[in-house]
């Protein structure tokens, strides 16, 4: 086709509007659902029936077949088959075409379209994860109302265990794209001085990927559920409800969207800096970024491959985590573990090298040892994929891996002790900027303390004898993923607000919401350590009498958190909409988007910029 | 001023979808309410003891054409085995708007009777085929109950234990340990017989002769328990624990002492 | 890149924020460890057993050892808190000093996280080994635990069966652990031991009850609807008391 396309009906005189025009979220629901259904009813009719009584082998093949049905059809109708069908018919994208999928001069409907400018995808990214916070924070309430009534019970088991289950994978997703998402799509090009991405294209598949594993997981909730808690151990998934395969499909189409995404950073940041941005001038953020996804890289394909058995062991009655059939069920504990550990740094990493690009700005001086940062990132990277069976001490699988294990998990603790002193290091002799995202620095070192110590605790097996599955371990991934991820990720939010949206977050809002989020929250997860040092298991609909005090305490402060979260939720909105014009460069930072104003050029730069120092040159010379 | 009283509109109306979403959740999902057990006079323990006595009465079926508390025609899942409220002579109560949640008093004496209309076969774990924590750690079996004369086809007796292969389903209440006393009852119940179940089953009904077990349980303080059954009988699932036994008002419910 | 300098040369311990530093640090290590262990003590239960008393001892000793830690990123922070606070919409003058490095802090505080890791390792070991051992213990009592949806079910030698435990006080007993159906994890909180049950699989744990009582088994690991309820009391009697319920359970259980 070599029609201009930027302004469809008008221009050309055609009476036909091209297909790639057409193609918005509307039609994506649409062939998505109808995909479903025509393939619901053919399966119905024609997938034979099992050769013996098998109650749900039949059923979990009709609802994977619907819901790959869903995905195909979804993403066909988003429009992420046209570049692909384009190639392979050796007709390429015309460059009006590639404007018009960049969303040039289409005002807001390039948010609802395959757009692929990084920075429509970056606030996409931004809405969803809010969505995502919103449902999960929701479910998490629901939690809360539950354990809060004395000895439990106010919610069914059965509803009880899928609200548990939904929350925690809601949750992790949720946290893994919260700050990679927004800010790694919309300003990490900026900050590097490029265009745009390396694949944009993939670029947008990565973001409607999401939407299109959000369906599923949703069509589980009334099929029965999720009712496995969100690590789906394997025999239990085998004999859960339907609503197992919304899980499995969400995995693996999420899986997708992450090594899709993980690979698209990688090549930008690796070929695309600007010139003179050699890798010491590189920001520390960035090193975060691309340490997460490069993390991400191999862990995902991993978690994929276990739900794809976990799917054949329902739907083809496998047996590679039934032991009656020569399986095993550690073989998924391993499989999931492998990525689980990882996947826990792929959310923190790019939370705290956030705040250390943010400290320099708010003290006004140079970030402390950069090359310690970097070596910090780099092993905590490393070492996390060595890690993972100290989620295994107690499972009975090899005992004598036990000693090893604790051996490369205590030794995790010295990268991870190498940030901390670049952050304490940042704020020795500086000249404190007091705003929320230097609040969340200290809320930061707090959270991430304590955190890191109980994690010290756990990581011993004598202790975590006593202390696995019980609350005691959801404390302790509370305080790192949220007390120190959320934590980065909201100043980030905030911080970067203003390059993103053209506005000032309004200030009030921020300290409010900051100060009830952080004393919530520790009211929350420090009732929770009680608990589970009384002795409480985790994911119990019912407890005994003793833990209601502890109980009692921790449903306070969650609703505290939901309250600051809801403040934030206010602030965003009335900001985006009326706050504060923001100045170019409102931190007078030092850093590449914040030379360039708002409303941003589709292309960012009118002129590429060349690098010649690290922005970090803060600070008066000694005379 | 007005962007802290927006704020907190804001907040207020997030609660009030949570008090919505919350109220929808925990009344949807609730399993049909409560049965309390019926009173029934005085009952002497082996000890000499006297305790007041109530009454429970339960079917299990095969399916959940019974109806009952599943609704006309089974419900959800009409192929799922399921237990259901009983009349005096076990027939089923079609019209029961409760099922599996059961009341009972404290300190007192409760007799269950429980028709099993159900085959059976090779227990998974032997420690529950036999009688636990009920009165004597006896149970009364009738292997025949004709339910159309309402007598006993064959003669009632005296059981500890029924054979590891032939049994059905088990009642087995269990609960939290906590400072109050710990509940544990396990009543075995036998199969009935399986060409009759079946054939009575492509009649489209439930056999003549289910087996009738009854025994009695003295409550001790206040608690809230739970009861399953504990051999799996979920088809097609791992360990057979899936479907009805993963569910509850199939094979599970709360055991609740009270007043 | 610059070394650290104070204003006054090469004493860097004279500067007032090394000061205010140290001050901090000597009131908060004493703080946090204190209030970390108190916490850990109230909320955790009374021991009964050896290991469970090991666990509550090696907890206060890292509680102990990261106190300085903890303090010290504290007290920097406490330190930056009350020095220069700058409010408003602009940012404060720049810093009068461009540290962006010191090699010497860098070194010291890798070499002691790693000394710390060292020691945390060596004392987990040190544990560890012990729990190990008592797998072996002569004169230990065997009993078979089944984990099944959703109850405990316990085997002893001589053909008991119950579905409590009853253990003799200061004898070892090594619980045989296995599961019927789905993935189960056996605690028995007071005695700080804790082992997953798995289907098709006997895994097992050792220890030495040394105090009479009623403590209880919560399962710890999600198992389905009613995990929640999967409970028990575990008694522990003198070995008298232990024995008579031994026979009076197995005579039950020998009946037809």
């Amino acid at each position: 086709m070599t029609t201009t396309m930027n302004h469809p009906a008008a221009a050309t005189g055609k009476s036909r509007t091209p297909i790639i025009e057409r193609l918005n979220i509307v039609t994506a629901f649409a062939l998505g659902a109808i995909s479903a259904f025509v393939v619901w009813r053919l399966a119905l009719q024609f997938l034979p029936p099992d050769s013996e009584v098998r109650l749900f082998t039949r059923e979990d093949k009709i609802t994977l077949l619907s819901m790959i049905a869903w995905f195909v059809g979804f993403m066909t109708g988003i429009g992420a088959l046209v570049g692909p069908f384009r190639w392979v018919t050796g007709k390429d994208l015309s460059h009006d075409e590639n404007m018009f999928l960049a969303g040039k001069d289409m005002g807001i409907k390039r948010y609802f379209r395959y757009t692929t400018d990084h920075k429509v995808v970056g606030i996409q990214y931004l809405v969803i994860t809010m969505v995502i916070f919103g449902i999960g924070g929701i479910l998490a309430m629901l939690i809360r109302a539950n354990l809060g009534t004395p000895e439990g019970g106010l919610i069914h088991p059965q509803a009880y265990n899928s609200i548990v289950g939904t929350h925690g994978i809601i949750m992790i997703v949720g946290t893994i794209i919260m700050v990679t998402g927004p800010i790694g799509n919309f300003i990490m090009p900026i900050m590097i001085g490029a265009r745009d991405m390396a694949f944009p294209r993939l670029n947008a598949l990565s973001f409607w990927l999401i939407v299109a594993a959000a369906i599923p997981l949703i069509w589980a909730q009334f099929i029965g559920g999720i009712s496995t808690g969100w690590s789906a151990y394997n025999p239990l998934a085998g004999q859960a409800p339907l609503g197992m395969n919304g899980y499995i499909m969400f995995i693996c189409i999420f899986a997708l969207s992450t090594m899709v995404a993980g690979a698209n950073i990688t090549t930008t940041v690796v070929r695309m800096r600007a010139k003179g941005m050699t890798w010491n001038r590189t920001p520390i953020f960035i090193y975060g970024v691309v340490a997460s996804v490069a993390l991400a890289l191999p862990a995902f394909p991993v978690f994929f491959l276990s739900q794809v058995m976990s799917g054949m062991d329902r739907a083809l009655d496998t047996s590679f985590y039934n032991t009656a059939g020569g399986g095993s069920g550690w073989l998924y504990e391993n499989l999931f573990w492998i990525m689980g550990h990882p996947e826990v740094y792929v959310i923190l990493i790019p939370a705290v090298a956030a705040l250390m690009e943010m400290a320099p700005v708010f003290t006004r001086r140079p970030l402390f040892s950069f090359n310690v940062a970097v070596m910090g990132i780099a092993g905590i990277s490393g070492l996390s994929i060595l890690v993972w069976a100290h989620h295994m001490y107690i499972s009975g699988w090899a005992p004598l891996l036990n000693a090893p294990f604790m051996l490369t998990t205590e030794l995790i603790s010295i990268p991870t002790g190498m940030l901390f002193l670049v952050l304490v290091g940042t704020l020795w002799r500086g000249r404190l900027w007091m705003t929320m995202p230097t609040l969340s620095i200290f809320a930061l070192l707090w959270n991430f303390m304590i955190g890191g110590i109980t994690g010290i605790y756990l990581s011993d097996v004598p202790a975590d004898a006593f202390l696995h599955g019980s609350m005691y371990v959801t404390a302790h991934f509370h305080y790192t993923l949220m007390g120190a991820g959320l934590t980065g990720a909201l100043a980030s939010l905030v911080y970067w607000f203003p390059k993103m949206t053209g506005r000032m977050f309004d200030k009030k809002l921020s300290w409010i919401s900051f100060w009830m989020v952080q004393v919530g929250f520790n009211v929350t997860f420090g009732g929770m350590f009680i608990v589970g040092l009384q002795g409480q298991p985790r994911r119990v609909e019912a407890y005994a009498a003793l833990f209601n005090k502890g109980n009692l305490i921790t449903s306070i402060g969650a609703a505290v958190i939901m309250s600051g979260m809801l403040v934030l939720l206010y602030g965003v909105i009335s900001s985006w909409r009326h706050g504060v014009v923001a100045p170019m460069n409102p931190w007078h930072a030092k850093t590449l988007e914040w030379t360039v104003a708002n409303p941003i050029p589709l292309e960012n730069f009118a002129v590429l910029p060349v690098v010649t120092s690290d922005p970090y040159g803060y600070g008066k010379e000694k005379k | 001023m007005k962007r802290i009283l927006a704020a907190l509109a804001t907040v207020v109306l997030g609660f009030g979808v949570i008090a919505g979403i919350g109220t929808y959740v925990a009344a949807a999902k609730n399993d049909s309410g409560l049965t309390s057990a019926t009173a029934a006079g005085t009952f002497t323990a082996p000890d000499g003891k006297t305790y007041p006595q109530y009454t429970l009465n339960l079917n299990i079926y095969p399916n959940s054409t019974f109806g009952g508390h599943h609704g006309a025609g089974g419900g959800a899942h009409p192929d799922w085995v399921s237990y259901g409220l009983a009349g005096e002579h076990g027939e089923p109560l079609t019209e029961a708007s409760t099922g599996t949640n059961f009341v009972v008093p404290a300190h007192s004496a409760v007799t269950i009777t429980i028709w099993q209309y159900d085959a059976g076969e090779t227990i998974t774990n032997d420690f529950f085929a036999k009688v636990r924590g009920t009165v004597g750690n006896t149970a009364t079996l009738v292997e025949r109950y004709d339910t159309k004369t309402h007598t006993n086809a064959t003669e009632a007796k005296t059981i500890t234990q029924i054979p590891s292969d032939g049994v059905g389903h088990t009642f087995t209440i269990h609960g939290l340990a906590d400072a109050k006393n710990q509940v544990f009852v396990s009543v075995p119940l036998p199969m009935s017989n399986g060409d009759e179940v079946t054939a009575a089953e492509e009649a489209g009904g439930f056999t003549r002769f289910p087996t009738k077990t009854t025994f009695t349980i003295i409550t001790g303080d206040e608690g809230e328990y739970v009861w399953n059954c504990e051999f799996p009988c979920g088809d097609g699932t791992i360990a057979r624990f899936g479907s009805a036994m993963s569910t509850m008002s199939y094979m599970s419910g709360h055991w609740i002492v009270k007043g | 890149m610059t070394d650290l300098m104070p204003p006054t040369k090469n004493k860097w311990w004279k500067h007032p924020d090394v000061k205010k530093t140290f001050i901090y640090w000597l009131i908060l290590t004493p703080a946090v460890a204190i209030f970390g262990t108190q916490f850990h003590v109230l909320a955790m239960p009374d021991p009964a057993s050896e290991v469970m008393s090991g666990v509550i001892t090696l907890m206060r000793v890292f509680t102990w050892a990261a106190s300085p830690v903890a303090a010290l990123v504290f007290a920097m922070c406490a330190t930056a808190l009350t020095s220069q606070r700058h409010y408003g919409d602009n940012p404060p003058a720049e810093a009068d000093h461009q540290i962006s490095n010191s090699p010497r802090a860098n070194a010291l505080w890798i070499v002691i996280s790693a000394v710390m890791c060292l020691f945390a390792l060596v004392v987990g070991l040190i544990v560890l080994q012990k729990d190990g051992d008592a797998l072996h213990e002569a004169g230990a009592i065997n009993v078979n635990v089944t984990g099944q949806q959703w109850a405990w079910n316990y085997d002893y030698t001589n053909g008991a069966r119950s579905e409590v435990l009853y253990l003799p006080v200061d004898v070892p007993v090594i619980f045989h652990i296995t599961s019927k159906d789905v993935k189960h994890s056996f605690w028995v909180v007071e005695m700080g031991i804790k082992m997953d049950a798995n289907p098709g699989y006997t895994t097992e744990a050792a220890v030495t009850p040394n105090k009479i009582g009623v403590f209880n088994v919560r399962c710890a690991e999600l198992c389905g609807l009613l995990h929640a309820y999967m409970q028990n009391k575990v008694h522990v009697v003198s070995k008298a008391d232990y024995e008579k319920w031994l026979a009076d359970r197995s005579a039950l259980e020998a009946r037809s």
